[in-house]
């Protein structure tokens, strides 16, 4: 069976006055239907670009260097504007972090949702539908999201409803088109605590009941667990480590790995001082030779500062790009 | 929306109210005897005194000031000392040509400056974009008498292609007026040979004024479509599969034209302080002629008047801008 969405040695850089930003060095990924991947990373690690050149919405002065992606044997990066046009929304879709910026904040929910749907009936070529099937079918979706009071948030504007209403309405405008591939790009870290969790079980829900594939973006380890079975971890632009959610959480074989785990505070701790890892991310300007995270690594030997680690397995689907992985 | 709109009309009315009061002020403050202004240089000082009880000038301020708000209020603006007609007939004269130069003006500015903004943006940095730039630039940086009369050298005298000036040709006759404006009665009335008689005439004066004006819509459309266009709202629309098309002439520029809109507020009280340049280019009857020749001849009650009609229209388009700003922001709406 060929994998839904594969990334093969993905590299984009993004010109700036002072030279390349090289924001993503030779991403790998694969992902089947059906399963649910989680990309854990700092803030700067190039999750959010990775995951908005899926949907060719990356930023717009990125340059792709080399390596591609291939979505249901559709090669994305040599799509034009009606191209994407089949599969946005309508294939592939997103959900955002902050859901107040990302809506509209001038038009209706009803009204914007209202065009998402009428947009992917355009894309697939069928009948539009009429304003009382529009209204029909925004019902049904909001009704997917748990949006009880419908005749109240169609008609709102997206400063009337509160963080976690906003965000309900961004994910049923994402699963308007019925999509195959949904991103959900730190869908839970502008909410409150408590909406959090609402968020992530409505989430954890909808991809049990839809059969959903999945990726998620965040830099909450948590999160993450809570909705991915497998999970990548990057750094300044490489994946360091994925494997199994599982395996990564209790066996982290990158030293990075272990650092950005050890960070989390642990409930039943007590009290003790959290660990932090050292240095800062690099610029990625002029990276750091060799493997991007030497600078900051506790088993950094020479080799590590003259070459890149090559990806490797060293078990069942866990993958390490680390040359001190079984030290 | 309606008591937003109450309390804009309420707030209009309070400030009309406060020009007018400034109005009086400034002219009983001002250095100088009005009656003896009134009276002449070579009045004796009995002369003087009979205008100062005729003019009511003797009475303490406070029922003057009373007696001016009345005045206002019946529309009586007292009468030009130059014409000795009454200044609101005089205004009903001049103030039309004004206001039709003016609201052309404007919806050129409009037309040709929101929507070449949003191509400006949409294609940064192309040929496009550089064009509009430099035009752009040029209309905020060249005086309007050297534009306008570059322009009558240009398209009337050498082309013949316009009028060099006036509102008519003198052949031409004016129609009985509806609305006192030009164009509009013309239509109203059927009268389309005099209709395009004078669309000709007022074409060059209003593109020397509107552009300017035109400029700085463009420019203020452009730079705001550029900061949405990268706004997380649009990438979400992408995302969602909303066509490009789509993107930019609904949903960026409705958020793009609250700046604009209070550019369009703030040009139009610049275009009706500035007509005077044009208007004495292009001979057009309008009342910024009429504020200068009369300021020149000492004429106070007229130059009164057209400070108190300029700032009116200048009001009344700021409230509509106001009006046009919740309509569009439903956060201003739900603010109040």
């Amino acid at each position: 069976m060929t994998a839904l969405l594969t990334i093969q040695d993905y590299r984009l850089d993004i010109p700036t006055f002072d030279g390349a930003l090289k924001v993503l060095d030779g991403i790998d990924l694969a992902l089947d239907q059906g399963e649910t991947l989680g990309i854990v990373g700092e803030s700067g690690c190039g999750k959010t670009v990775l995951a908005r050149s899926i949907l060719g919405i990356g930023p717009a002065k990125g340059k792709r260097v080399s390596g591609s992606m291939t979505f249901d044997s559709v090669e994305l990066d040599h799509l034009d504007e009606a191209g994407w046009r089949r599969i946005r929304g309508v294939k592939i879709s997103m959900i955002f972090q902050d859901p107040m910026t990302y809506l509209n904040p001038l038009f209706t929910i009803g009204r914007q949702l209202s065009d998402v749907v009428v947009a992917h009936k355009r894309a697939k070529g069928e009948r539009l539908p009429s304003r009382a099937e529009q209204r029909k079918r925004c019902h049904a979706l909001l009704d997917q999201v748990q949006i009880r009071d419908f005749e109240r948030v169609v008609d709102s504007y997206p400063h009337q409803l509160s963080g976690g209403m906003r965000q309900r309405v961004l994910i049923a405008m994402a699963l308007a088109g019925e999509p195959q591939l949904l991103i959900a790009d730190e869908p839970t870290t502008a909410l409150d605590v408590t909406i959090q969790a609402q968020i992530l079980d409505l989430l954890r829900d909808l991809v049990d009941r839809l059969g959903l594939t999945v990726v998620m973006i965040s830099h909450d380890v948590g999160a993450i667990a809570a909705i991915a079975r497998r999970v990548a971890v990057m750094y300044a632009g490489v994946v360091v480590e994925q494997g199994m959610t599982n395996d990564i959480l209790t066996q982290p074989r990158h030293p990075y790995t272990q650092g950005l785990l050890a960070a989390l505070p642990d409930i039943e701790g007590g009290h003790q001082v959290l660990e932090s890892i050292p240095g800062t991310i690099p610029n990625l300007i002029h990276p750091p030779s060799g493997c991007r995270f030497h600078p900051r690594c506790p088993r950094a030997t020479e080799i590590c500062t003259a070459q890149k680690p090559v990806a490797r397995n060293i078990g069942a689907d866990h993958v390490v790009a680390c040359h001190h992985a079984l030290d | 929306m309606i008591s937003f709109t109450f309390r804009k009309v309420a707030v209009l009315i309070g400030t009309m109210i406060g020009l007018a009061a400034l109005t009086f002020l400034i002219t009983n403050v001002a250095p100088g005897d009005p009656a003896r202004l009134v009276a002449g240089p070579d009045a004796t000082n009995d002369m003087v005194e009979t205008i100062r009880v005729e003019y009511g000038l003797d009475r303490p301020l406070i029922e003057q000031f009373a007696i001016y708000m009345g005045d206002l209020f019946t529309g009586n603006l007292g009468r030009s000392i130059v014409s000795t007609r009454p200044v609101l007939d005089e205004l009903a004269r001049y103030v039309p040509a004004t206001l039709e130069l003016v609201l052309v003006a404007m919806a050129l500015g409009i037309l040709v400056g929101v929507p070449f903004g949003m191509l400006s943006a949409v294609y940064r940095d192309r040929w496009l974009d550089q064009i509009t730039r430099i035009l752009s630039i040029s209309g905020v940086a060249l005086p309007a008498f050297w534009f306008g009369i570059l322009l009558q050298l240009f398209f009337a005298v050498r082309l013949e292609w316009l009028p060099v000036s006036g509102q008519l040709s003198l052949t031409a006759l004016a129609p009985e007026p509806i609305t006192h404006l030009l164009l509009v009665d013309t239509l109203l009335r059927g009268d389309f040979e005099t209709f395009r008689e004078a669309l000709s005439h007022i074409i060059l004066p209003a593109v020397v004024l509107s552009f300017p004006c035109l400029a700085s819509i463009l420019r203020v459309n452009r730079a705001e479509m550029i900061e949405v266009l990268q706004s997380d709202h649009v990438v979400a629309a992408r995302a969602h599969g909303i066509s490009s098309t789509r993107i930019v002439t609904i949903y960026a520029l409705k958020n793009a034209l609250l700046p604009t809109l209070a550019i369009i507020g703030l040009r139009f009280g610049w275009m009706l302080g500035s007509t005077v340049l044009v208007e004495t280019v292009f001979d057009w009857p309008g009342i910024g002629l009429y504020a200068v020749s009369s300021a020149l001849a000492s004429d106070f009650k007229p130059v009164i008047g057209v400070t108190l009609v300029i700032g009116f229209m200048f009001m009344v388009t700021n409230t509509f801008v106001d009006l046009a700003y919740a309509w569009i922001d439903p956060r201003l709406r739900s603010a109040q």
